[in-house]
């Protein structure tokens, strides 16, 4: 009977094989539809197609005489999630593997490092063990946490911590206490001194009704839990924002946090104090104060004015700025000349700034046209002396910072919505330099990882531009088809190629010198995502 | 099993040779054996290498096989021809939806030696050089142009067949056409083809850098059925 069935299955197998040689089909592959690539990331010295139906990443670098090399990774089945580092060196890829796991061999979620050199490559690889959907990265580059998990049974307050520049590191979970919620957005601090043992970041954890602190130097320590007040409707309050201030560098007991509450006249500050003297293995103690700053703020920072350390809140509904003592908690109201929402520190980038005290950048959002600059140096008392307004006849809605060198540090790019300008403000000189954009309106603005020009464009158009920040010239450009994204990134054996990415066909790219753009001078680049194919 | 079947063609010949060195030798096959000879057929190739997947959603490669050829020498049973073939096929399909098209022109020639068994049965043997053009074409839908190349590379068939005359006069002197139906079967060699696929059209996007889709290397086993016209 054996035999026989050795003899039958010797049959069947020939015949498979006979008819594998006579058909001899091609991958799935070639067949997977391309779709449309949504997803598309600037790094260093290279651009990442994500191509979802085939579970891949292209990464495209740049090469002399406007070449473009293309190489694939395989990333994790489903990609759910990709981020960029603030370096822009490494692309975070997340993904779900195959759900629901039938087999041993199915593959599990994954978090997968690329670096987006000009020579990429997979960086590390971290198996999950259970689906998740949400990514957060470290402006500091040195933790990436994966949440919002999916699956049957969830634990949507799960994170999953990965130290990204510690090799071996083993992805370590949390869960946060929290009544209800689950994380909604997750911020790192900066190094925070502390009373006892060494200066600490935290990762801050906000849910829809309350915030969480995970100690990333001591993870073992349980998150704490911060139970927001109720409003004054009698609802549970909702975190809307967060500011941290390491306090005097001198001082360990000063480290603050503080959280704007989701219209809420009320600002929370925590104050990481030292701990009580029998528990001296605690590096703080967490005391947590109100504050109500006289309407509901759109915007907290902390600053330093000429009084010493305090917590800015803007009001626009009543066009005041609150200024919270936080040692005190006594607060005083600057009134401002408009309804300014949106606030950032700019006093490194001033000329002249204050001897003491910040310099702040202040917008409307969408609620008027202009800025303005306010000089914390005096608070009390002489508030208009201290703002300095000006008008743009646009409502700016988006302030982008502008890295590199010192010549073009000191400028950021002022943009609105559904117009057709954007701005380039210099701070040194506190001036603004219209760019307008004639007939196009929605225009984006991407200003490049060096920080010598800024490259505006429509997704959908074949217009773009490129402002030197040095010297403020334009040049416009049209090319032969229209752009889904532009990205000026480095090139091989040196210099600098921009990138424009066409969402056409299979996925094409016309490239240029980005150092001096000229459309005479181009290559147009097709069939990204048809090569490689296995 | 399988050296039953490998070993079979070769028992053929030593029974056919031990028969026309007996039977032949006094009744010459005439024109049975000298002749012209024009051939239409079916080669079919299986051609494993990944170059023909964007072209093509099998490996079978299908071709219209035409053929023209001469008896040059002839002793007894065995004979010597010079054949020539033009072989055309093509195959249509998509990658990833960009349509793909790929025409394979295919010129050969060289010696096919014969062996008639009977006066209307021979088996024959051929190896016939030549060279190969695969022209390849892809609709890509970014510069909304067809991307071309096409590319002439050395080829070379060998093969082992046997044909029958299905309408034939028994006269070794008559020179009424004779039709003949043939199988054979072998290995078509072809050298590799760069995919390297470029715009031509003026109405595309200027300076498009070509498309690399690697290499194609039309070779493979094949066997061809033919009908073949002597006079």
């Amino acid at each position: 009977m054996k035999r026989r069935k050795t003899k039958r299955d010797a049959a069947v197998l020939g015949t498979a094989s006979l008819l594998a040689f006579a058909c001899g089909g091609r991958p799935e592959s070639f067949d997977a539809p391309i779709g449309e690539v949504t997803t598309a990331v600037g790094l260093t010295g290279s651009v990442a197609l994500v191509d979802e139906n085939l579970d891949r990443v292209v990464m495209l670098t740049a090469t002399d005489n406007l070449g473009l090399d293309s190489v694939a990774f395989d990333v994790g089945k489903n990609v759910v999630a990709t981020a960029q580092s603030h370096d822009q060196t490494r692309l975070f890829v997340l993904s779900n593997g195959i759900q629901p796991r039938r087999n041993p061999d199915d593959e599990l979620p994954s978090l997968m490092v690329l670096g987006g050199s000009t020579e990429p490559e997979l960086v590390r690889t971290y198996e999950l063990d259970d689906p998740l959907g949400g990514l957060a990265v470290d402006p500091e580059g040195e933790w990436v946490v994966v949440f919002d998990a999916g699956g049957v049974v969830v634990n949507p307050n799960e994170l999953i911590l990965i130290k990204i520049d510690e090799p071996g590191f083993v992805p370590l979970t949390k869960t946060i206490r929290s009544f209800g919620g689950r994380p909604q957005r997750l911020t790192f601090t900066s190094e925070l001194v502390v009373p006892n043992g060494a200066p600490r970041r935290m990762l801050v954890v906000e849910t829809d009704r309350d915030v969480h602190l995970v100690d990333l130097q001591t993870l073992e320590r349980d998150p704490i839990t911060v139970v927001l007040p109720k409003t004054a409707s009698g609802q549970t309050a909702k975190p809307a924002e967060i500011a941290f201030h390491d306090g005097d560098p001198a001082d360990p007991s000063d480290a603050r946090i503080a959280i704007r509450l989701e219209n809420d006249p009320n600002v929370v500050l925590l104050e990481l104090g030292p701990p009580p003297e029998d528990e001296t293995d605690r590096p703080f103690k967490l005391t947590v104060n109100e504050n109500d700053v006289v309407g509901i703020p759109s915007a907290i920072d902390f600053v330093a004015t000429d009084g010493g350390l305090r917590l800015a809140a803007l009001v626009p509904n009543n066009r005041i700025a609150a200024l919270i003592d936080p040692r005190t908690g006594v607060t005083d109201v600057v009134n401002l000349p408009g309804a300014y929402a949106r606030i950032a520190r700019v006093t490194d980038d001033v000329a002249a700034p204050p001897d003491e005290g910040d310099v702040a950048l202040l917008w409307f959002g969408n609620a008027g046209d202009g800025i303005a600059f306010w000089s914390l140096g005096r608070t009390t008392g002489t508030p208009f002396r201290s703002v300095e307004g000006f008008d743009t006849d646009v409502r700016i809605t988006n302030v982008k910072n502008v890295p590199g060198p010192e010549s073009t540090a000191r400028r950021k790019i002022l943009q609105g919505s559904g117009v057709q300008q954007f701005f380039v403000l210099d701070l040194n000189e506190r001036t603004t330099f219209p760019m307008e954009t004639p007939g196009e309106v929605g225009f984006d603005v991407r200003v490049s990882p060096d920080g010598l020009r800024a490259w505006a464009y429509r997704p959908g158009s074949p217009k773009l531009g490129s402002v030197n920040l040095e010297t403020l010239h334009p040049t416009s450009l049209v090319i032969e088809r229209e752009v889904l994204d532009v990205f000026d990134i480095e090139r091989i054996g040196g210099g600098r190629s921009v990138i424009a990415v066409h969402n056409a066909g299979s996925t094409a790219a016309t490239v240029m010198d980005a150092e001096a753009p000229d459309t005479a001078f181009t290559k147009f680049h097709t069939g990204f995502l048809l090569g490689g194919l296995r | 099993m399988k050296t039953r079947l490998v070993s079979a063609p070769v028992a053929v010949f030593l029974a056919s040779a031990l028969y026309g060195s007996a039977g032949h030798a006094a009744k010459p096959l005439g024109t049975h054996q000298s002749f012209w000879n024009t051939q239409v057929g079916v080669r079919t190739a299986y051609v494993s290498d990944g170059g023909l997947d964007p072209f093509a959603d099998s490996d079978q490669l299908v071709q219209l096989s035409l053929g023209v050829g001469r008896t040059v020498v002839a002793d007894g049973p065995l004979s010597l021809a010079i054949v020539g073939f033009y072989d055309f096929g093509a195959r249509q399909s998509d990658l990833r939806g960009e349509e793909t098209k790929l025409g394979v022109h295919r010129l050969t020639a060289g010696p096919e030696l014969r062996y008639h068994l009977l006066p209307r049965l021979y088996a024959f043997v051929r190896a016939s050089p030549g060279a190969l053009r695969a022209q390849t074409t892809l609709d890509d839908g970014a510069t909304r142009t067809q991307l071309e190349r096409g590319q002439w590379v050395p080829a070379a068939d060998g093969a082992l067949g046997i044909a029958y005359a299905i309408v034939s006069k028994d006269s070794a002197r008559s020179h009424a056409p004779r039709f003949w139906l043939s199988g054979e079967a072998g290995y078509g060699w072809a050298g590799d083809a760069e995919l390297m696929l470029r715009s031509t059209d003026p109405f595309g996007p200027e300076r498009v850098a070509p498309l690399e889709l690697g290499s194609l290397s039309l070779r493979g086993p094949m066997f061809k059925i033919a009908a073949t016209a002597t006079f």
